[in-house]
């Protein structure tokens, strides 16, 4: 179980609640498979888009290079393979 | 070459007009070319259209495949890598790609895909520089094969493919054994070896591959246009002509020290 102090952030679920901490060292993806969901990949990269996932709330800091400047600032999908979030919590769609 | 529009006639879009067309120099003139420039093969290139499209915002496989893997198939200026810049335009996506030279100049050459399936690629052999003077359109004939139709500007009684085509060791590809295509491959043999439809799920894209994944999601987005009944971008209905501001082409940036 990692110490509280290693979490960068939480994504939350929102269709089921639950909240799953994401390390500094960890990409969002990764988190979510080490909690048994896996999110298909490509390029892992920020390239291709395979991984996009929709926003609901919080806020992404975006490291990806698919959504174009007017996609990454309505803040309301983000590559989870290479993004972060700026927020405590990013709520999303799955 | 003719255009052909076969529908209805309120509907019949503009025929665009590339401004290097269309003010031709003294000494110059507009031929056309149905020998698939830009192909690398044969005319008739069996693989999809959109693998020769990928192509045109792929500037990284300039430097690879024609600089290192198949030796210098274009010249030394083209083959050192490239500092690029993918944008999206109102036509399609443009490529920036800036090399600096050893005297401090910058070597800026520019690639466009104008969409649905127009090229806009300087030519990569002569060493001028100048805006690019020859536009391709990349014309599927059915799923698994396209040729490659081209208006170029010349020097008058110039023959576009012997000015333009790609050469291997100052060889033309058909003057080529099948062995010395697999030693000296070009864009012909990197398009179609991917298969008649290249399987975007096996491809491993990277950060070099933005031009493609911009060009992709383009295209894409213009099927749902489509689909929901718009007419598609580059597309001027109602008016008699459509001026083309070409933004490709092969320029240097700065001055010798």
């Amino acid at each position: 179980m990692a110490a509280p102090s290693e979490i960068e952030f939480r994504v939350k679920l929102a269709r089921t609640g639950r909240t799953i901490p994401v390390l500094k060292e960890q990409s969002v993806v990764d988190a979510l498979r080490a909690h048994g969901i896996d999110i298909a990949t490509s390029c892992a990269q920020g390239v291709c888009g395979t991984c996009v996932i929709r926003v609901l709330a919080g806020e992404p800091d975006h490291w990806d290079m698919y959504l174009t400047p007017e996609e990454q600032a309505s803040n309301d999908q983000f590559c989870p393979c290479v993004s972060r979030s700026k927020s405590e919590v990013l709520v999303i769609d799955l | 070459m003719v255009f052909a529009y076969m529908g209805p006639m309120e509907r019949m879009p503009a025929l665009p007009l590339f401004d290097f067309l269309e003010d031709v120099p003294d000494g110059e003139e507009v031929a056309a070319d149905d020998t698939s420039i830009g192909s690398g093969g044969d005319a008739v290139v069996p693989c999809s259209w959109l693998h020769a499209l990928d192509n045109v915002c792929d500037p990284f496989h300039v430097p690879i495949l024609h600089g290192l893997i198949s030796g210098l198939q274009f010249t030394d200026v083209l083959s050192g890598m490239p500092a690029c810049e993918f944008a999206s335009t109102q036509r399609g996506v443009k490529v920036v790609q800036e090399r600096e030279r050893s005297d401090g100049t910058t070597f800026r050459r520019v690639t466009e895909a104008m969409l649905p399936n127009i090229r806009l690629v300087p030519s990569p052999r002569p060493t001028t520089f100048d805006a690019c003077n020859k536009v391709g359109w990349i014309v599927p004939i059915d799923d698994t094969n396209h040729r490659i139709f081209t208006l170029a500007r010349v020097p008058k009684g110039g023959i576009p493919a012997e000015l333009y085509r790609q050469t291997f060791e100052e060889r033309g590809w058909h003057k080529l054994s099948e062995a010395e295509h697999q030693r000296m491959p070009g864009d012909f043999e990197a398009q179609v070896s991917q298969g008649p439809i290249a399987l975007h799920s096996e491809e491993h894209l990277a950060t070099s591959d933005r031009g493609i994944v911009m060009l992709r999601r383009k295209l894409r987005e213009q099927l749902t246009e489509l689909a929901q009944g718009r007419d598609p971008v580059n597309t001027v209905i109602g008016s008699a002509e459509v001026r083309i501001s070409v933004e490709a082409g092969k320029f240097l940036i700065g001055s010798a020290s």
